[in-house]
């Protein structure tokens, strides 16, 4: 590889997952509820490089766990290849989870009872830091995360957005070179969730991380703009970053005329246009949508445009290009 | 790509004690997180040492085949199942409650082995029940129980043997438990087994023959045999295996448990990993 090819952290190629239905002799033990294989994954392909924030966005059920739990090596797929830092992480787990710092979805890992120095001190141990490595360790990555004033108070003390800190210190504890949230902001408040996005972003710069986070906030997905991955139904609908993303959907210009005649001249002259939907008058402003291009609106408007005020292009929110993206696929 | 710390620096055996350490450190912080509860359990660990006590005044020393004395007989069989339950029961509820309170997912992506896991699992149970049963002893030989403490080392010997053989079967029993979320089809029948033919309240001379060709499959029943001979005074001439076939027999019993054990945990691992039953 040569060095202006950036290095692949995480690659996965052609992976699939169906869920197999439950054995008749485990429903012995316990009852299930499913009897037909389900496909959770089906055909996807990424490739997470080397400091880059990769967003895995998709509704719930579209596959983002699954996604998660093949790579951190808790889930075996049923075919393709994933490899993280180039390691297996079926047949070679406890590499990879060396190489992972999980942030999961919620605070159930977290021992509230306990303080945030004790929680992590736990986990230092597991890790294997020697006596005098753990104390150091643990204050420095709740320096970190800015939770070094708040070392001794107990998890169930904490706020959300404190507790997914305290999260993302735990997973920063060993410094492996993957970081990997699974809605990691799903109980926290716009200000918490902010800040703790911010932080992961500063990280990443600072420490120098690979992260693949997963989410199904539209604020995060245009928070992390730069490589978005949309999932939907197991399979990967959009792959790119947010311009992109924008650009499949539906634009609107809006324009504004000097006097509401001039707005109604406009609207007759554009009527039946190039197969756009009749554009709507509401008062002296006139919205055209599905316009191929602002020019050629302006084009077709002729002896109006000299009556344009003011003109803008109207960007749907990007929840409703996610929603039609969707809607588009499921069609 | 950035060094990682901690565990890919230490040796496997100090991973052992690495896992082993951060479970039982934190076992301790959660029980006395709970001073009252704490102390309550405590207290109440000690009342058979009060039943028993009455127990034996009513039955006397009419009984064959327990020595001199039932209460020291008695306890002797108490304090092993109590011991011996550390292993067994101890982690199958740490692990039912590390996956209800929704940790195992979050424990599982750590980077330790995951074969380590029950290991690490059972150590605060073990502690805690072997310090309820010092207490124990010192209470029952309070109200009258003898103990001949010449056999205390050999006897130490044979516990840590029998703890061995009952995580062994825990091990067993959590490999159950990762697939089906109880372990009360392997341990419910085991405790059972343990509690009636071991010869915990009764030498197990006293079953019928067939019954205690049973009883001599179970770890515990040799390790009762033994502290009774071992730590009882005149122990040695109750029936039952000498000390040191008990010794012979628990080793073989952990030779041939833990492969056993940790082959089936491995096994159930990943069929848990191929049908996707190790989260939450």
């Amino acid at each position: 590889m040569n060095s202006t090819t950036p290095a692949p952290v995480i690659e996965v190629r052609e992976l699939s997952k169906v869920y197999l239905p439950t054995p008749a002799w485990a429903r012995v033990f316990m009852r299930s509820q499913v009897t037909a294989p389900v496909r959770a994954l089906d055909d996807v392909s990424l490739t997470v490089n080397r400091g880059a924030i990769s967003v895995i966005a998709g509704a719930n059920g579209a596959g983002k766990s699954t996604l998660f739990r093949i790579l951190t090596g808790l889930l075996e797929p049923s075919s393709g290849l994933v490899r993280v830092g180039g390691s297996d992480p079926v047949t070679n787990s406890v590499e990879v989870r060396r190489m992972l710092g999980y942030v999961p979805g919620d605070d159930r890992s977290l021992y509230l009872r306990h303080s945030c120095r004790e929680n992590l001190l736990f986990r230092t141990r597991l890790h294997g830091f020697g006596p005098a490595e753990r104390r150091a360790r643990t204050d420095e990555v709740l320096e970190l995360v800015d939770l070094g004033h708040a070392a001794d108070r107990a998890g169930f003390a904490l706020s959300a957005g404190m507790r997914a800190r305290l999260q993302l210190a735990g997973a920063l504890l060993h410094r492996p070179p993957v970081l990997v949230l699974d809605e990691p902001t799903g109980a926290i408040d716009p200000v918490g969730s902010y800040e703790l996005l911010e932080m992961v972003r500063r990280l990443t710069r600072e420490v120098g991380l690979t992260v693949l986070l997963s989410t199904h906030r539209v604020d995060e997905i245009e928070a992390f703009g730069e490589d978005i991955v949309l999932l939907h139904q197991g399979r990967i609908r959009y792959h790119g970053d947010l311009a992109g993303l924008r650009s499949d959907s539906t634009r609107r210009i809006r324009l504004v005329f000097a006097n509401m005649e001039a707005a109604e001249s406009a609207a007759e002259r554009l009527n039946g246009w190039k197969g756009a939907a009749p554009p709507k008058v509401t008062g002296t402003a006139l919205v055209v949508s599905d316009a191929p291009s602002l020019g050629a609106v302006l084009s077709a408007l002729r002896g109006s445009v000299s009556e344009v005020v003011s003109l803008e292009e109207v960007r749907a929110p990007l929840r409703q290009t996610l929603a039609d993206l969707l809607r588009d696929e499921a069609q | 790509m950035t060094a990682v710390a901690g565990s890919s620096t230490r040796s496997s055996v100090r991973r052992v004690f690495d896992v082993a350490g951060a479970f039982l450190w934190m076992g301790w912080l959660t029980t006395s997180a709970y001073p009252l509860s704490f102390l309550m359990t405590q207290i109440a660990t000690l009342v058979p040492a009060f039943i028993y006590y009455f127990v034996a005044e009513l039955v006397g020393p009419r009984v064959q085949d327990v020595g001199t004395d039932y209460y020291t007989f008695v306890m002797l069989g108490v304090l092993s199942l109590r011991m011996l339950s550390g292993g067994l029961t101890g982690l199958s509820e740490e692990l039912e409650e590390t996956i209800t309170e929704g940790r195992l997912e979050a424990l599982l992506v750590q980077p330790v082995r995951w074969r380590l896991l029950p290991f690490g699992l059972v150590q605060w149970p073990i502690v805690w029940r072997l310090g309820n049963a010092v207490l124990l002893i010192l209470l029952t030989a309070l109200l009258g129980a003898r103990y001949d403490i010449s056999g205390a080392l050999p006897a130490l010997l044979v516990v840590a043997l029998g703890l061995g053989a009952s995580t062994g079967v825990g091990i067993l029993a959590a490999a159950v438990k990762l697939l089906a979320r109880r372990t009360e089809p392997v341990i419910t029948l085991y405790v059972i087994a343990v509690t009636v033919l071991s010869g915990v309240f009764y030498p197990v001379s006293s079953l019928p023959a067939p019954v205690q060709v049973i009883s001599y499959l179970l770890p515990d029943t040799y390790v009762i045999a033994a502290l009774r001979k071992l730590l009882m005074p005149g122990g040695e001439s109750l029936p039952g295996p000498s000390t040191e076939a008990v010794i012979l027999g628990l080793l073989a019993f952990n030779l041939l448990i833990y492969p056993v054990a940790l082959w089936l945990f491995g096994r159930s691992l990943a069929y848990g990993r191929r049908m996707g039953l190790l989260g939450g």
